[in-house]
Protein backbone atom coordinates (compact mmCIF):
# COMPACT_ATOMS: atom_id res chain seq x y z
CA UNK A 1 0.00 0.00 0.00
CA UNK A 2 1.20 3.51 -0.69
CA UNK A 3 2.09 6.04 1.71
CA UNK A 4 -0.64 8.74 2.18
CA UNK A 5 -0.18 12.19 3.85
CA UNK A 6 -1.45 12.43 7.14
CA UNK A 7 -2.71 15.74 8.48
CA UNK A 8 -3.34 16.94 11.62
CA UNK A 9 -6.99 17.57 11.06
CA UNK A 10 -7.70 14.06 9.24
CA UNK A 11 -6.04 12.71 12.79
CA UNK A 12 -8.32 15.40 14.97
CA UNK A 13 -11.41 13.76 12.75
CA UNK A 14 -10.60 10.07 14.20
CA UNK A 15 -10.03 12.43 17.68
CA UNK A 16 -14.03 13.70 17.31
CA UNK A 17 -15.09 10.41 16.34
CA UNK A 18 -13.09 7.45 18.25
CA UNK A 19 -11.45 8.98 21.49
CA UNK A 20 -14.64 8.11 23.50
CA UNK A 21 -13.75 4.69 22.60
CA UNK A 22 -10.08 4.73 22.99
CA UNK A 23 -10.48 6.05 26.41
CA UNK A 24 -12.75 3.12 27.00
CA UNK A 25 -10.37 1.06 25.73
CA UNK A 26 -7.35 2.58 27.51
CA UNK A 27 -9.76 2.74 31.29
CA UNK A 28 -10.24 -1.45 30.38
CA UNK A 29 -6.05 -2.09 30.40
CA UNK A 30 -5.52 0.45 33.13
CA UNK A 31 -8.23 1.04 35.95
CA UNK A 32 -7.37 4.37 36.24
CA UNK A 33 -9.26 7.25 34.61
CA UNK A 34 -6.76 10.00 34.65
CA UNK A 35 -3.90 7.25 33.43
CA UNK A 36 -6.13 6.72 30.50
CA UNK A 37 -6.81 9.97 29.86
CA UNK A 38 -3.34 10.96 30.00
CA UNK A 39 -2.51 7.84 27.20
CA UNK A 40 -5.30 8.51 25.19
CA UNK A 41 -4.16 12.43 25.11
CA UNK A 42 -0.61 11.54 24.53
CA UNK A 43 -1.47 8.67 21.63
CA UNK A 44 -3.19 11.31 19.49
CA UNK A 45 -0.08 13.92 20.61
CA UNK A 46 2.36 10.80 19.34
CA UNK A 47 0.57 10.32 16.47
CA UNK A 48 0.24 14.14 15.67
CA UNK A 49 4.19 14.44 15.89
CA UNK A 50 4.99 11.04 14.17
CA UNK A 51 2.50 11.73 10.90
CA UNK A 52 4.80 12.43 8.51
CA UNK A 53 6.19 8.63 9.19
CA UNK A 54 2.77 7.23 8.53
CA UNK A 55 3.14 4.55 6.01
CA UNK A 56 -0.40 3.77 5.38
CA UNK A 57 0.54 -0.01 5.98
CA UNK A 58 -2.77 0.15 8.48
CA UNK A 59 -5.74 2.70 7.90
CA UNK A 60 -4.99 5.89 9.83
CA UNK A 61 -7.25 4.64 12.64
CA UNK A 62 -5.70 1.34 13.77
CA UNK A 63 -2.12 3.20 13.75
CA UNK A 64 -3.46 6.09 16.27
CA UNK A 65 -4.92 3.27 17.89
CA UNK A 66 -1.63 1.48 18.48
CA UNK A 67 0.01 5.17 19.48
CA UNK A 68 -2.37 4.91 22.42
CA UNK A 69 -1.75 1.50 22.79
CA UNK A 70 1.84 1.88 23.18
CA UNK A 71 1.00 5.08 25.31
CA UNK A 72 -1.25 3.49 27.54
CA UNK A 73 1.92 0.40 28.22
CA UNK A 74 4.33 3.59 28.88
CA UNK A 75 1.45 5.43 31.22
CA UNK A 76 1.52 2.57 33.65
CA UNK A 77 3.16 3.07 37.02
CA UNK A 78 6.03 1.15 37.50
CA UNK A 79 4.29 -1.06 40.25
CA UNK A 80 3.44 -4.33 40.39
CA UNK A 81 -0.34 -5.77 39.24
CA UNK A 82 -1.29 -6.17 42.78
CA UNK A 83 -0.61 -2.82 44.22
CA UNK A 84 -2.29 -0.99 40.90
CA UNK A 85 -5.55 -3.40 42.24
CA UNK A 86 -5.14 -1.70 45.58
CA UNK A 87 -4.99 1.41 43.88
CA UNK A 88 -7.68 1.13 41.53
CA UNK A 89 -10.00 -0.14 43.99
CA UNK A 90 -9.97 3.27 45.44
CA UNK A 91 -11.76 4.61 42.32
CA UNK A 92 -13.33 1.74 41.39
CA UNK A 93 -15.01 0.00 44.37
CA UNK A 94 -17.54 3.02 44.45
CA UNK A 95 -18.22 3.19 40.59
CA UNK A 96 -19.21 0.12 39.17
CA UNK A 97 -20.40 -2.94 41.04
CA UNK A 98 -17.67 -5.72 38.13
CA UNK A 99 -14.58 -5.72 40.62
CA UNK A 100 -14.29 -8.94 39.40
CA UNK A 101 -14.39 -8.69 35.75
CA UNK A 102 -12.29 -5.91 35.78
CA UNK A 103 -9.43 -8.14 37.71
CA UNK A 104 -10.26 -11.10 35.29
CA UNK A 105 -9.83 -8.89 32.63
CA UNK A 106 -6.40 -7.36 33.90
CA UNK A 107 -4.64 -10.83 34.41
CA UNK A 108 -5.51 -12.23 31.23
CA UNK A 109 -2.26 -12.26 28.92
CA UNK A 110 -1.60 -9.38 26.95
CA UNK A 111 -3.10 -10.13 23.47
CA UNK A 112 -6.58 -11.69 24.54
CA UNK A 113 -6.62 -8.51 26.71
CA UNK A 114 -6.37 -6.38 24.05
CA UNK A 115 -7.89 -8.45 20.95
CA UNK A 116 -11.25 -8.96 23.65
CA UNK A 117 -11.20 -4.98 24.34
CA UNK A 118 -10.37 -4.02 20.26
CA UNK A 119 -13.64 -5.96 19.93
CA UNK A 120 -15.75 -4.93 22.38
CA UNK A 121 -14.63 -1.22 22.55
CA UNK A 122 -13.84 -0.31 18.92
CA UNK A 123 -15.97 -2.83 17.48
CA UNK A 124 -12.91 -3.65 15.34
CA UNK A 125 -13.61 -6.76 12.61
CA UNK A 126 -10.68 -9.75 13.05
CA UNK A 127 -8.65 -8.00 10.01
CA UNK A 128 -8.54 -5.15 12.04
CA UNK A 129 -7.79 -6.81 14.72
CA UNK A 130 -4.98 -8.18 13.50
CA UNK A 131 -3.59 -5.43 11.60
CA UNK A 132 -3.51 -2.91 14.53
CA UNK A 133 -2.16 -5.63 17.33
CA UNK A 134 0.18 -7.08 14.17
CA UNK A 135 -1.09 -10.56 14.33
CA UNK A 136 -1.49 -13.08 11.79
CA UNK A 137 -5.51 -12.49 11.10
CA UNK A 138 -6.55 -16.73 11.52
CA UNK A 139 -5.11 -16.25 15.37
CA UNK A 140 -7.73 -13.53 16.01
CA UNK A 141 -10.65 -15.92 16.38
CA UNK A 142 -8.97 -18.30 18.50
CA UNK A 143 -7.45 -15.28 20.75
CA UNK A 144 -10.96 -13.82 21.18
CA UNK A 145 -12.26 -17.48 22.26
CA UNK A 146 -9.14 -18.08 24.58
CA UNK A 147 -9.88 -14.53 26.31
CA UNK A 148 -13.77 -15.42 26.88
CA UNK A 149 -13.10 -18.85 28.07
CA UNK A 150 -10.28 -17.33 30.30
CA UNK A 151 -12.79 -14.77 31.71
CA UNK A 152 -15.69 -17.19 32.32
CA UNK A 153 -13.36 -19.40 34.50
CA UNK A 154 -12.06 -17.02 36.39
CA UNK A 155 -15.09 -15.41 37.29
CA UNK A 156 -16.63 -18.94 37.98
CA UNK A 157 -13.56 -19.36 40.29
CA UNK A 158 -14.65 -16.15 41.83
CA UNK A 159 -17.98 -17.43 42.17
CA UNK A 160 -17.56 -20.41 44.21
CA UNK B 1 -20.88 -15.27 37.98
CA UNK B 2 -20.41 -15.84 34.69
CA UNK B 3 -18.90 -13.46 32.33
CA UNK B 4 -21.55 -11.35 29.33
CA UNK B 5 -20.90 -8.53 27.05
CA UNK B 6 -22.50 -6.42 28.83
CA UNK B 7 -20.47 -6.81 31.65
CA UNK B 8 -17.23 -5.22 29.72
CA UNK B 9 -20.05 -2.52 28.71
CA UNK B 10 -20.59 -1.71 32.66
CA UNK B 11 -16.72 -1.79 33.30
CA UNK B 12 -15.68 1.68 31.96
CA UNK B 13 -18.62 4.31 31.77
CA UNK B 14 -17.87 6.50 28.45
CA UNK B 15 -19.39 8.99 30.57
CA UNK B 16 -15.92 9.69 32.39
CA UNK B 17 -14.59 10.91 29.17
CA UNK B 18 -14.60 14.63 27.88
CA UNK B 19 -12.54 14.91 25.06
CA UNK B 20 -10.09 18.13 24.63
CA UNK B 21 -8.45 18.07 21.09
CA UNK B 22 -6.58 21.44 22.22
CA UNK B 23 -4.23 19.63 25.18
CA UNK B 24 -3.36 16.99 22.69
CA UNK B 25 -2.65 19.65 19.97
CA UNK B 26 -0.50 21.27 23.06
CA UNK B 27 1.17 17.80 23.46
CA UNK B 28 2.29 17.54 20.66
CA UNK B 29 3.82 21.04 20.74
CA UNK B 30 1.17 22.30 17.87
CA UNK B 31 -0.50 24.85 20.17
CA UNK B 32 2.62 26.90 20.76
CA UNK B 33 3.38 26.48 16.63
CA UNK B 34 0.22 27.83 16.19
CA UNK B 35 0.13 30.72 18.68
CA UNK B 36 3.67 31.76 17.22
CA UNK B 37 2.55 31.46 13.64
CA UNK B 38 0.32 34.78 13.33
CA UNK B 39 3.09 37.06 15.23
CA UNK B 40 6.01 35.52 12.60
CA UNK B 41 3.58 36.32 10.26
CA UNK B 42 3.08 39.85 11.78
CA UNK B 43 6.45 40.46 11.93
CA UNK B 44 7.62 38.96 8.11
CA UNK B 45 4.91 42.01 6.91
CA UNK B 46 6.19 44.65 9.14
CA UNK B 47 9.63 44.05 7.85
CA UNK B 48 8.67 44.13 4.62
CA UNK B 49 6.59 47.14 4.99
CA UNK B 50 9.75 49.38 6.77
CA UNK B 51 12.16 47.88 3.67
CA UNK B 52 9.48 49.45 1.53
CA UNK B 53 9.39 52.50 3.34
CA UNK B 54 12.91 53.21 3.43
CA UNK B 55 13.15 52.40 -0.29
CA UNK B 56 10.61 54.26 -1.42
CA UNK B 57 12.78 57.36 0.78
CA UNK B 58 16.01 56.61 -0.46
CA UNK B 59 14.27 56.69 -4.11
CA UNK B 60 12.54 60.06 -3.95
CA UNK B 61 15.77 61.48 -2.21
CA UNK B 62 18.15 60.00 -4.91
CA UNK B 63 15.79 61.24 -7.41
CA UNK B 64 15.21 65.04 -5.91
CA UNK B 65 19.22 65.20 -5.20
CA UNK B 66 19.78 63.99 -9.21
CA UNK B 67 22.42 61.35 -8.13
CA UNK B 68 24.51 59.58 -10.49
CA UNK B 69 22.24 56.27 -10.26
CA UNK B 70 19.49 58.27 -11.47
CA UNK B 71 21.25 59.69 -14.64
CA UNK B 72 20.38 56.89 -17.27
Amino acid sequence: MSSEIVTIESIESVYRRRSASLFRLALARTSDPEVARDAVQDGFARAICARAGFRGSASLEEWICRCVLNATGDSRPPAGEDELHEADDVFWKAATPDAEVRAAVRRLPARQRDALLLRFYLDYDYLTIAETLRIEVGTVSATLQAARRNLTRALEKVAR
Amino acid sequence: MTFDDDALNRLVPASLWKPDWADALERAGELDQRRREPWARRRRILALAVIGVVLTALIALGAENARWFFEF
